[in-house]
C-alpha cells in the first residue's frame, strides 16, 4: 500500500519537475523561431480546410478572415475548402455563398453520413485538397491576416510534417471559467508548447490552427473517423515515422472558449477519452521507436499520460484515505497534503502555477495574474471529469475499438460514403 | 530583456534574463530558512503554543499547556508542546446528530441543479472529508489524552516550502527585489498567523465538537488552504512585478 502511494507521488512529482523545466526554458532561454525569418517570403500552395456543423453563427466570420488573408491567392496557390458536415441550419447556404463569390473557395457538403465526426469531415475535405500543404481551422476560430504565412514558414524544413499555431481566447471576460481557460491556454501554448519546441521534444498538433504536408497525410492514410483526438493521433503518427511537428508561437489565432462548466466538462471528457486512446495505441510504440531519442521518448510518454494523471490522482487519494483510516502511519496526513497540492500541478491542461504566472508576465497581462488562486478548486473538477474520461476510454478500448479494428477497410469505407462536392 | 527579430509579435519570442543576484539571495534565504527551522524548531513551537494558549483562553477552552525545555539544533528529536484538554462537553450522540445534519445539508447543496459543477464538486469534496473523518472517529474512538499535537503539518513544513517556491518561481523574474522580499516575508508572516489560528480553532473544536472535527480541521483542508494562500501571495507579487514591467516598457516606448 505504502509503496503504491509512494510510486504515485513519484510520478506526480516527475510531472511537476517536467513543468518546471518548461517554465524555466520558456521564461529565461533564447526562443527557437528561426522559421519565422521566412514568413511572407516562403509562400507555397496551401489548402485550408474548415469543417463546419451547424455553425451558422460563426461560419461567415471564419470565411471572411480566410478570404481576406494576407497570402498570395493567384496561380492557384491558395484554396479554402469549407466542409458543411451534415448541417441542419444555414451553414450550407453560407458556404455556398462564399463558394460562388470567391473562385478560391470550394464548398463540400456531407449529408446523411453514417459517421458524423470531425475526422470524417476532414477526410471528405482532404479528397478535394490539391495543394502542397493543408491547414485546418475550426469554425469558431478567427485567424488574423498573417496567420497562414506564419504557419507555412516552418515547412522550409523538409523534416517538418506538421505545424501548430498559438490559440488565444477572445471571450475571456465572459465568465470566470472563460478567464480561467484563457490562463490555461496561455500557459499551455506560450510556455508549454514553446518550451517543448525549444527543447526538441514533442510539440503537439492541436487539431486546428495548424496543418500538415500533404505528402505526409498521403503516406499516413485518412484520419481515424472514430477517433476523439485525431490531433494527438496525427502527432504520434508523425513522430513515430521519423517526422516532426513545429510549434509556431507567432502564428496567433483567436477562438471562443467554453463559458459554462457543463460545456467544459464535456470537452475535457472527450479529450481525456481521445488522448487515452492514443496512450493505449502509442505507449509501447513510443518506447520502442527507433526515431526518438531518450528525452523525446520520455516527453512522448509523459504527454500521452497527461489525461491518465487525473485517474492516478484519484487512485492516490483513495489509497491515502484507506491508509488514513485503517493503517495510519504517522505521515499519512502529509500524503494528503502532497496529493492535494502536487496534483494541481499536473492535472489536465493545468500547468505548474509558475507556468501560468510566467505566461501572464510574458503576455504582459498583469491584471489576469490575480486569478491564479482560483485554479486549485478547478483541479477537483478536472480530476473527476478526467477520471471518468479515462475509465470510459479504457472500457471503449477493450470492448469497442478492438472489435472495430477487426473490421475490414472495405466495410469501414462503406460507412463513410455519401460525401458530395 | 532579450528581444529577438520578430517585431510584429514580440511576445511570441521574447524571454528574460535570470536575475542572478536575486536568485542567489533567494537561495540563501531558503537555505537560511531551512537551517533556522532545523535549529529553532522547538523555540518556534513554544512561541506558537504560547500564542495558542491565549487564544484558547479567549475561547474559554479549559486546558493545560506543557512546554518542553528550550533547545537548539534538535529538528529530529524536537519535543512538541503538549496540550491537556478536557473531554468534549457535548455528548457523542449530539455530535453524531450534528454531523449527520451537516452531511445532509451538504448533500442537498451538492444535488441542487442550479449549482455549477465545480461548486458541486467542491461541496462533495468537503462532504467526503467529513465522512472520512467521521469514519476515522468511529474506527479510532480512543484518542490519546492528553493530545499531542502533530506540529509538523501545522506550519513547519510550509515555511521552507514557501521560501523554496518564491526562490524558484519569483526571484529569477525581472523586477524589484523589495517587492519580492516583501511578498516572501508577508507570506511567511501570514503562514505563521494562519497556522496558529488553525491550530487554535482545531483545539477549540476538539473541546466543543469532539475528536473527528479536530482531525478534519487540522489535517485535511489545512494543507489545501496552505497551498491556496501561497498561490495568493505568489499571484500578488507576480501581478505587481508584471505591472511595473509593463509600465517600464511603456515608458521606453514613449521615450
Amino acid at each position: 500500500m505504502d509503496a503504491a502511494i509512494l510510486v504515485i507521488i513519484a510520478v506526480i512529482f516527475a510531472y511537476a519537475i517536467r513543468h518546471y523545466r518548461f517554465y524555466w526554458n520558456r521564461t529565461f532561454r533564447v526562443q527557437e523561431d528561426v522559421s519565422q525569418s521566412f514568413a511572407g517570403a516562403y509562400t507555397p500552395s496551401v489548402s485550408i480546410l474548415c469543417p463546419m456543423r451547424n455553425e451558422e453563427k460563426v461560419a461567415s466570420r471564419l470565411l471572411n478572415s480566410l478570404v481576406e488573408m494576407d497570402y498570395p491567392k493567384g496561380n492557384g496557390r491558395y484554396e479554402v475548402i469549407a466542409i458543411d458536415d451534415n448541417s441542419t441550419d444555414r451553414t450550407s447556404e453560407i458556404v455556398d455563398e462564399y463558394a460562388m463569390k470567391y473562385p478560391f473557395v470550394k464548398a463540400v457538403h456531407r449529408s446523411g453520413s453514417s459517421v458524423v465526426s470531425k475526422p470524417s469531415a476532414l477526410n471528405a475535405g482532404l479528397t478535394f485538397a490539391s495543394k502542397e500543404f493543408v491547414l485546418f481551422f475550426d469554425a469558431d476560430y478567427i485567424p488574423p491576416k498573417d496567420c497562414v504565412k506564419r504557419l507555412v514558414a516552418p515547412f522550409t524544413d523538409p523534416q517538418v510534417a506538421g505545424v501548430m499555431g498559438r490559440v488565444i481566447p477572445v471571450n475571456s471576460p465572459e465568465t470566470i471559467l472563460s478567464r480561467i481557460l484563457d490562463f490555461e491556454r496561455a500557459a499551455g501554448y506560450q510556455v508549454d508548447q514553446q518550451a517543448r519546441h525549444n527543447l526538441g521534444l514533442i510539440p503537439q498538433y492541436g487539431g486546428t490552427v495548424g496543418g500538415f504536408r500533404r505528402a505526409f497525410l498521403a503516406s499516413q492514410g485518412a484520419f481515424d473517423a472514430y477517433h476523439l483526438a485525431e490531433d494527438t493521433d496525427m502527432t504520434y503518427r508523425a513522430y513515430l515515422s521519423g517526422w516532426k511537428i513545429c510549434y509556431v508561437n507567432a502564428a496567433e489565432c483567436y477562438e471562443e472558449v467554453p463559458s459554462k462548466f457543463r460545456q467544459r466538462g464535456i470537452q475535457v471528457r472527450r479529450w481525456a477519452m481521445g488522448h487515452n486512446y492514443c496512450l493505449f495505441d502509442y505507449g509501447l510504440r513510443t518506447i520502442a521507436s527507433p526515431f526518438l531519442r531518450f528525452w523525446r521518448k520520455l516527453d512522448g510518454i509523459m504527454l500521452l499520460g497527461v489525461y491518465f494523471m487525473p485517474f492516478l490522482t484519484l487512485v492516490g487519494w483513495s489509497l491515502g484515505i484507506y491508509s488514513y483510516l485503517f493503517e495510519p502511519p504517522f505521515w499519512s496526513p502529509l500524503l494528503f497534503a502532497l496529493f492535494l497540492t502536487l496534483s494541481y500541478n499536473v492535472v489536465g491542461n493545468l500547468a505548474l502555477f509558475s507556468e501560468v504566472g510566467s505566461a501572464g508576465y510574458l503576455d504582459r497581462r498583469n491584471r489576469a495574474i490575480w486569478l491564479i488562486p482560483l485554479l486549485p478548486p478547478i483541479v477537483l473538477f478536472y480530476v473527476l471529469v478526467g477520471s471518468r474520461g479515462f475509465i470510459e476510454a479504457l472500457l471503449a478500448h477493450i470492448f469497442v475499438r478492438r472489435r472495430r479494428r477487426r473490421e475490414t477497410p472495405e466495410s469501414r469505407r462503406k460507412n463513410q460514403k455519401s460525401e458530395s462536392p | 530583456m532579450r528581444q529577438l527579430k520578430s517585431t510584429l509579435l514580440p511576445r511570441a519570442s521574447w524571454s528574460f534574463h535570470v536575475q542572478r543576484f536575486h536568485l542567489i539571495l533567494g537561495s540563501a534565504i531558503t537555505v537560511g530558512t531551512v537551517l533556522a527551522i532545523a535549529i529553532l524548531v522547538q523555540a518556534y513551537w513554544i512561541l506558537q503554543a504560547s500564542l495558542i494558549t491565549r487564544v484558547l483562553g479567549f475561547a474559554r477552552v479549559p486546558h493545560e499547556l506543557f512546554l518542553p525545555r528550550p533547545a537548539f539544533g534538535v529538528f529530529l528529536n524536537a519535543i512538541a508542546p503538549e496540550f491537556l484538554l478536557e473531554k468534549a462537553v457535548i455528548s457523542e450522540t449530539l455530535i453524531l446528530l450534528a454531523a449527520i445534519a451537516i452531511l445532509l445539508a451538504i448533500a442537498v447543496i451538492a444535488v441542487v441543479p442550479r449549482l455549477s459543477p465545480p461548486s458541486r464538486i467542491l461541496a462533495i469534496f468537503f462532504l467526503a472529508l467529513v465522512l472520512v473523518n467521521l469514519a476515522y472517529g468511529i474506527l479510532h474512538p480512543e484518542q490519546p489524552w492528553p493530545l499531542r499535537v502533530d506540529w509538523l503539518t501545522s506550519g513547519i513544513v510550509i515555511i521552507p516550502l514557501i521560501a523554496l517556491v518564491f526562490n524558484v518561481t519569483v526571484f529569477p523574474i525581472p523586477g524589484s527585489l523589495s517587492t519580492k522580499l516583501v511578498g516572501l516575508l508577508a507570506c511567511l508572516a501570514f503562514s505563521f498567523v494562519w497556522s496558529t489560528l488553525r491550530l487554535s480553532l482545531a483545539l477549540s473544536s476538539l473541546f466543543y465538537l469532539g475528536a473527528f472535527s479536530f482531525m478534519f480541521l487540522e489535517y485535511l483542508p489545512g494543507a489545501f488552504v496552505d497551498f491556496v494562500y501561497m498561490l495568493l501571495f505568489y499571484s500578488l507579487v507576480m501581478r505587481r512585478l508584471a505591472a511595473s514591467h509593463l509600465e517600464e516598457a511603456r515608458s521606453i516606448r514613449r521615450s
